[in-house]
């Protein structure tokens, strides 16, 4: 697994206390892993820090599920 | 057909005519019409008046039920004068505003500028808040206020053209946070205010003068994130229909994570806290601020709850056998379910004790079965499990996320507190319930009452500490040794 999709599990395993194996990329964010605004704020930040990237607005309005993440975050250049 | 569209126009209607009227009035006279205004609601608001004096009653307790008439009633009319003049400040031309307003601190506002960061306005909802940003407005530029829209959308209209009458922007509360993040990335300006209660999963538990109180942590968030500075800023009326706003110095980011987002919260709490303690008829007492608690009426939720809750299966009152109780549990155990709202609200506890076999996990779990089933957050744990895994948050730096996570459940059900190990485990065990004191409420069960702690914790000091912290609001549930089967 890239650097970058570890990142986003472990962010999204912080965020909501979900097991990492819980996490199917199928996962919608609101209604299977109860990422409500509140959530979704502290989500974009984690990512953001940990793999050193800004998600720009028109992207984290698109973001439904745990593969739209991991598509989104593809789009930057492993470093 | 709904009616709903067509109230919402006749109240518009009614608005628009009422703001009309109060625009004819000089402002002077308007703020004397809005107090007397208040002063009726005062009479007729039986419930908000209520609500008001049971928050003062919570938070003030030091003064006497004169007092807290005394400060409602004023507050009333406060609200009173500040709704009409609000309205009838829309006529205030630009070149009114240095006649208008006085203002206190420029310089605090001028130093978190030079930063060039980005900038958040705190306010609350103390004194004329919606006139604050009158007289900053020209130097700051565009503003992004965060407000709740109206249910009307008609009115809203009118009131957001009102707020934007400055060149400012509105920020709708839904995802306001990703909307937020956006603003001071690009360096822009935000006010907002943090003085009302979120729902539980969004929020942590601050003390809000002197009771804990959920409030936002994403100012905090926001501000450690991209080093942005919260300036404090509050408005008051002053004689002649004239204003006095104050710039607070700056309060900067520091630290990072949630222990740190607690910190920043409280100092910001803090700012208008000092504010309504001096002049507490100016704060908007008629808000629902410290209600710890709220049951969920939907079933998805329910379920959710039911989940979370981690119960032993089939340990129920209805497979409890009631009638088998000693009757002083029994009798007590009566109150504590029917008025089930009170004792959340008042953080107390409740300590089951009884030999093996007693059944005080089966009375525990049903208890928590009780809540959960009218729609209460509870969790139920091994004290032993429980300690254990805070220590190993402690290891990792984590201590005090962990503990707060624990926060969002009303009830927290540790089961066997003589289980935990002395030293470290059982330590930790009372550094739980310190957190836990006065906040939220917690069970226990042990086969040892209060009076045998001593022999579970080792030491006198960490026993007295742990029963400190139950006893003194404790309803306690005297099983007995005999086994009830």
């Amino acid at each position: 697994m890239s650097r970058l999709h570890e990142g986003v599990f472990d962010a999204i395993v912080e965020v909501t206390g979900k097991d990492r194996q819980s996490l199917a990329p199928e996962k919608e964010l609101v209604a299977d892993l109860g990422v409500d605004s509140a959530k979704a704020l502290q989500l974009l930040i984690e990512i953001e820090e940990r793999l050193g990237i800004e998600i720009s607005d028109e992207a984290a309005e698109n973001l439904d599920t745990v593969a739209d993440l991991l598509a989104y975050v593809d789009t930057f250049p492993a470093s | 057909m709904s009616l709903r569209p067509l109230l919402h126009r006749l109240e518009h209607v009614l608005y628009r005519l009422f703001t009309g009227a109060v625009l004819r009035l000089p402002h002077r006279r308007a703020r004397r019409i809005g107090r007397w205004v208040g002063g009726v609601s005062y009479r007729l608001a039986a419930g908000r008046r209520r609500l008001a004096l049971a928050n003062l009653a919570l938070t003030m307790p030091e003064l006497a039920p004169r007092q807290h008439r005394r400060i409602t009633r004023a507050c009333f009319a406060h609200y009173g004068a500040t709704f009409l003049e609000t309205l009838s400040a829309a006529r205030f031309e630009p070149h009114e505003i240095g006649e208008r307003f006085e203002v206190e601190g420029w310089e605090h506002l001028e130093a978190a500028l030079a930063e060039e960061r980005g900038l958040f306005i705190l306010s609350g909802h103390y004194g004329a808040w919606d006139m604050a940003a009158f007289p900053l407005s020209p130097r700051l530029g565009t503003l992004h206020l965060l407000a709740r829209e109206q249910k009307n959308p008609w009115v809203s209209r009118d009131i957001e053209a009102f707020r934007k009458r400055w060149g400012n922007v509105l920020l709708p509360r839904r995802g306001a946070g990703r909307k937020m993040l956006s603003v001071v990335r690009k360096g822009g300006r935000i006010a907002l205010m943090i003085d009302q209660r979120v729902k539980p999963n969004d929020g942590i538990l601050i003390p809000f003068l002197g009771r804990p109180a959920w409030t936002t942590p994403i100012l905090a968030r926001l501000s450690i994130y991209k080093r942005v500075p919260v300036v404090p800023v509050l408005c008051v009326p002053i004689a002649g229909g004239r204003y006095r706003v104050t710039i607070s110095p700056a309060i900067a980011p520091e630290g990072r994570g949630e222990d740190a987002e607690v910190a920043l919260t409280r100092r910001y709490l803090a700012v208008i806290e000092e504010e309504i303690r001096r002049r507490p008829e100016l704060w908007m007492w008629m808000h629902r601020r410290w209600q710890l608690t709220q049951p969920s009426r939907t079933r998805v939720f329910r379920q959710r709850l039911e989940r979370d809750a981690e119960l032993p299966q089939g340990k129920s009152f209805a497979t409890l056998d009631a009638a088998r109780l000693p009757p002083s549990p029994r009798r007590r155990l009566r109150p504590l379910r029917r008025y089930r709202h009170a004792f959340l609200e008042a953080a107390r506890n409740v300590a089951v004790f009884g030999g093996a076999g007693s059944g005080k996990t089966h009375l525990a779990a049903a208890l928590g079965d009780d809540f959960v089933a009218v729609g209460y957050g509870v969790r139920f744990a091994s004290a032993r499990q429980l300690a254990g895994r805070l220590l190993a948050a402690e290891d990792d730096g984590d201590l005090g996320p962990a503990l707060r996570k624990l926060d969002v459940h009303d009830l927290l059900i540790l089961d066997a507190v003589c289980e935990v190990e002395p030293g470290a485990p059982s330590s930790m065990l009372v550094r739980l319930l310190e957190h836990r004191r006065g906040r939220r409420s917690t069970v226990v069960t042990s086969r040892l009452p209060f009076g045998g702690w001593r022999q579970i914790f080792a030491d006198g000091t960490t026993a007295a500490a742990a029963v400190g912290c139950l006893e003194p609001s404790a309803v306690v549930l005297e099983l007995g040794e005999m086994p009830r089967r």
